[in-house]
């Protein structure tokens, strides 16, 4: 009988390869199947603030009709929020977290996936409205009664909470995943309150999505029957309370805008502490200030409707708690500024943007107490200046943690290092043109120009700060460009990371960059924090 | 102690296979088409022309409106918190970023032993959680403070004003001022007269969905919701115009355009301007053209009186602006185009034109001459 040879492992077909992916459980294709479906939307939405940019870089301009106008700002805000920076973490943490503390998998494997595919169909759902030319035009809040079935009879507002429907058991599910997972599924030796940042930041957000998505389903899915069962509970003509809506809409979206930050926080504590060379100063207070912005985070919801003609008490009390949290957050700040404080500094591409991120989000946190300063608000609610502010913390805050992120943890998730000169130049560039983009919007607004205007008059001296900013935007584009042309460049390139390419000291940087299929060939017993780092002779707590 | 941190090494490669560029360039092109299809989608298709607006009729308003420059008490309340705050902000700023700063430019890019192996310091956690808590407790109570003396009642004279907003304008009714029949109160369009040095209670209604009323220089905003009265105060302190009165929640396609403003006048120019509004309108002369105007006003075919009234003329309809004294505005269309007669027959030729989305919908196509009388007549009417 003939002896045929064959190679040990078979190269799989391309049709094989592409239904492993689609079919896959495991958590490390899963999570780059967020990442890139996130990118791929904000890619998109980016395309929309390059249009809203546009129209708005002088007074008059009429390249853009108010209606189309008002489906950009929508679906910008929808999408940036919904599609990219809320499941961009469960991404990243669907790949990471399991790895951070020795697993194999994330608990439930095949939850895990159908909850990237409800992503993926939620976002199809809402971008198909484009196809019926019924785009979602309501504003991200959605406000009835202008969403009501009277003032928008069409299917846009539809689109919207269906797509949000599944988004949010998209988000659930995933927290649902986090949370039974890092309880449950930890390394032998490793305790709860010695978690990397990361881990932990990620568990309490978790928390957070358990706890408000709900109040956003039930809040959609009234609105969906005042639209087409005849329900009237936001419909003022019939009785039913526009107020209503803001509260349930804001006691989500509120703590989702903590969901944004923390685990972009925690990604950040890593990364200073890796590239500083030092343990993370204070974990356990950062880990506790964590926890505090959580909880907090569900008290000062009505900070958004200061003006809506509360009383005194009910304004006074939210404009109390939205004070009272920053003081948690300040705690951060300081304690990563003391993890930098006497550390052996490399500014690689993932550390400056980390500490850009800190910069950023202390502009955005003063901007952020000025607004809960009850009359103040009064006066820059609904302006440019809290669009100014909530950009610095979206992206000046969770947007550049992120890319800190991609920059860390590429090497670990393919294999190869990114150019740094490339990603020195994103930085540099991405830091110049978002502060010429957002800064002077603190300005127009406080020269009176409000938000979600598809066009403005000549006369009132905003056309200089608007062109600012538009410039600011298309630096902003420029320097995403160049970032997806390092990742090609360096896929190119393909320098071997190895494992811990940053000798970093947590433990998903033990095992090979890509990890096998089963992460670890052997569980790591963990006896302390930052496992990969010894112990120092001195090391004091 | 050597470095293999991976950054420099050139000798191992982890090829790419052929089959994930294929994928990356299927992602790149799914990404090319999206975009060029957004772009298509919102500036190449046919819809409500934007082109409505030549020079003739620039929407133009020849202030610049600001936060920082108030005119009222209420307003100069704010600001003084607002600067008290700021420079609060602005300290902690410079300080903490100056410390960031400093740090990393001093600690950079030394050899990694140097690093020192601290895990934390309470002391200095309770020193950063305390210092914090106070600064914000006194700017907690600054704000209250002001919250308080903002919205406290008034104490001296003052007058009332039903501010009703709707798509796309805002009505004005002066309720204290009645004919003495008290038949007909006081109603304007887009233009809020008001007497300097006076409370000037506001009650804020919605006919339709929310919006927003604020005027920087004047007074913190306050949204009109619909099922709701909302009510608010100011005292200008200034006589002049302020022209960026604008609606700050987004209420539908023309929201940015849905302005209004605030003439601050003495008291004897109020005096005399109440009672200039409570008298009917002026009736056209015999034989004018202005009297074919008002002809064509009331016809009921050219679908005025549906939706306009004019005190002693006629007309039914609450739906749009109560043009009585229409002659004395300085601005149409919701505030946002001048008060001449150029504008004005724009406006009557095609409202979708100027302000593609507004409610004021035609029956027919009204002609060029009819067009005209109703452009005499309106012009008289102040």
């Amino acid at each position: 009988m003939a002896t045929v040879t064959r190679p040990l492992t078979a190269e799989k077909s391309t049709l094989a390869v592409i239904i492993d992916w689609l079919t896959t459980v495991d958590h490390k294709k899963i999570g780059i199947m967020y990442l890139v479906l996130n990118m791929f939307f904000f890619v998109l939405a980016g395309v929309m603030a390059l249009l809203i940019r546009t129209q708005l870089a002088w007074s008059n301009l009429k390249l853009i009709d108010p209606d189309r106008y008002n489906e950009l700002f929508t679906m910008h805000g929808t999408s940036m929020i919904f599609l990219v920076i809320v499941p961009i973490w469960a991404g990243f943490a669907n790949y990471i977290l399991p790895l951070q503390i020795g697993a194999r998998d994330m608990a439930f494997p095949r939850l895990n996936a159908f909850s990237f595919w409800l992503l993926f169909f939620g976002g199809l759902v809402m971008y198909s409205s484009y196809l019926f030319d019924s785009v979602p035009n309501g504003g991200w809040t959605a406000y009835p009664p202008l969403t009501g079935p009277q003032y928008t009879p069409g299917p846009n507002i539809d689109f919207w909470i269906l797509g949000l429907h599944l988004v949010g058991l998209s988000s659930l599910f995933g927290a649902i995943n986090f949370i039974v997972t890092t309880l449950n599924l930890r390394a032998p030796g490793m305790k709860l309150l010695e978690v990397p940042m990361f881990t932990w930041s990620m568990f309490v957000t978790s928390a957070m999505v358990l706890f408000s998505t709900p109040m956003l389903t039930v809040a959609i899915t009234l609105l969906l029957a005042d639209r087409h069962f005849g329900t009237h509970f936001f419909q003022a003509s019939q009785g039913g309370d526009p107020l209503l809506w803001q509260n349930l809409f804001w006691f989500y979206s509120h703590p989702a805008v903590y969901i944004m930050i923390l685990p972009g926080m925690g990604a950040i504590s890593e990364v200073l502490q890796t590239f500083s060379r030092k343990p993370l100063f204070g974990y356990r207070f950062i880990a506790f200030s964590s926890v505090l912005i959580a909880v907090l985070g569900f008290l000062v919801w009505a900070h958004h409707m200061f003006q809506v003609g509360s009383s005194l008490a009910v304004n006074a009390f939210f404009a109390g708690m939205t004070m009272i949290i920053a003081v948690p957050t300040g705690i951060k700040i300081f304690n990563w500024i003391a993890t930098m404080y006497g550390g052996a500094l490399r500014l690689t591409s993932a550390m400056l943007f980390a500490i850009g991120f800190v910069t950023m989000f202390i502009i955005g946190g003063l901007s952020g107490v000025m607004l809960g300063s009850v009359p103040v608000n009064w006066q820059v609610h609904q302006t440019y200046f809290v669009v100014a502010h909530i950009h610095y913390v979206l992206y000046g805050g969770s947007v550049f943690a992120i890319f800190a992120s991609f920059y860390y943890w590429i090497p670990k998730m393919t294999g190869w290092m990114m150019d740094e000169k490339l990603g020195k130049l994103h930085f540099w560039v991405m830091l110049f043109g978002f502060n010429l983009a957002f800064f002077p919007q603190h300005i127009v607004g406080l020269l009176g120009m409000p938000r979600r205007y598809y066009t403005y008059a000549a006369g009132q001296g905003w056309e200089i700060w608007n062109l600012m900013s538009t410039l600011g935007a298309f630096l902003i584009a420029t320097s995403v460009l160049i970032f997806i042309i390092n990742f090609f460049v360096s896929a190119r390139a393909a320098k071997s990371a190895g494992s811990n390419p940053w000798e970093a000291p947590t433990i998903e940087w033990a095992t090979s960059s890509p990890p096998p299929e089963y992460n670890f060939a052997k569980i790591p017993t963990v006896t302390r924090m930052n496992p990969l780092w010894e112990e120092h002779p001195d090391a004091g707590h | 102690m050597t470095h293999c941190d991976g950054l420099g090494e050139e000798s191992l490669k982890a090829p790419v296979s052929s089959r994930w560029w294929l994928l990356f360039g299927i992602i790149i092109v799914i990404a090319l088409i999206g975009t060029g299809g957004l772009v298509w989608f919102t500036m190449g298709q046919p819809g409500p022309t934007l082109a409505a607006c030549p020079p003739a009729c620039p929407y133009t308003f020849p202030q610049v409106p600001s936060v920082l420059a108030p005119e009222s008490v209420e307003a100069e309340q704010i600001a003084s918190l607002f600067w008290l705050i700021v420079g609060i902000a602005g300290v902690i700023f410079v300080l903490v970023e100056g410390v960031l700063i400093w740090t990393v430019l001093k600690f950079k890019n030394r050899p990694a032993e140097q690093a020192l192996q601290i895990h934390g310091n309470t002391k200095l956690e309770i020193a950063w959680t305390a210092a914090p808590a106070v600064i914000l407790v006194g700017v907690m109570g600054l704000t209250f403070r002001t919250m308080v003396d903002v919205r406290a009642p008034a104490t001296s004279r003052s007058i009332t004003v039903n501010a009703v907003a709707q798509q796309f304008w805002w009505a004005f009714r002066y309720p204290e001022y009645t004919t003495p029949d008290g038949s007909r109160a006081i109603v304007t369009a887009s233009e809020l007269v008001v007497p300097v040095n006076t409370v000037i209670e506001i009650k804020l209604e919605s006919k339709d969905v929310e919006h927003g009323f604020w005027v920087p220089e004047l007074f913190g905003k306050m949204d009109a919701i619909p099922g709701y009265l909302n009510q608010m105060k100011f005292t200008p302190t200034t006589v002049g115009t302020y022209y960026a009165g604008q609606c700050t929640q987004y209420c539908g396609t023309q929201h940015a355009q849905m302005r209004f403003a605030v003439k601050v006048v003495t008291q004897a120019e109020f005096d005399a301007w109440v009672a200039s509004q409570l008298e009917p309108a002026v009736e056209p002369a015999a034989g004018s053209l202005a009297e074919a105007g008002q002809a064509a006003f009331l016809d009921a075919r050219n679908g005025c009186i549906a939706c306009h009234v004019i005190d002693g003329a006629g007309g039914v309809g609450l739906v749009g602006p109560n043009l009585t004294n229409v002659a004395e505005r300085q601005f149409l269309a919701g505030g946002i185009i001048a008060n001449t007669p150029d504008n004005l027959a724009r406006w009557l030729a095609s409202p979708q034109t100027v302000k593609p989305g507004n409610k004021m919908v035609l029956p027919t196509k009204l002609d060029q001459p009819t067009i005209d009388a109703l452009v005499a007549y309106l012009e008289t009417l102040n």
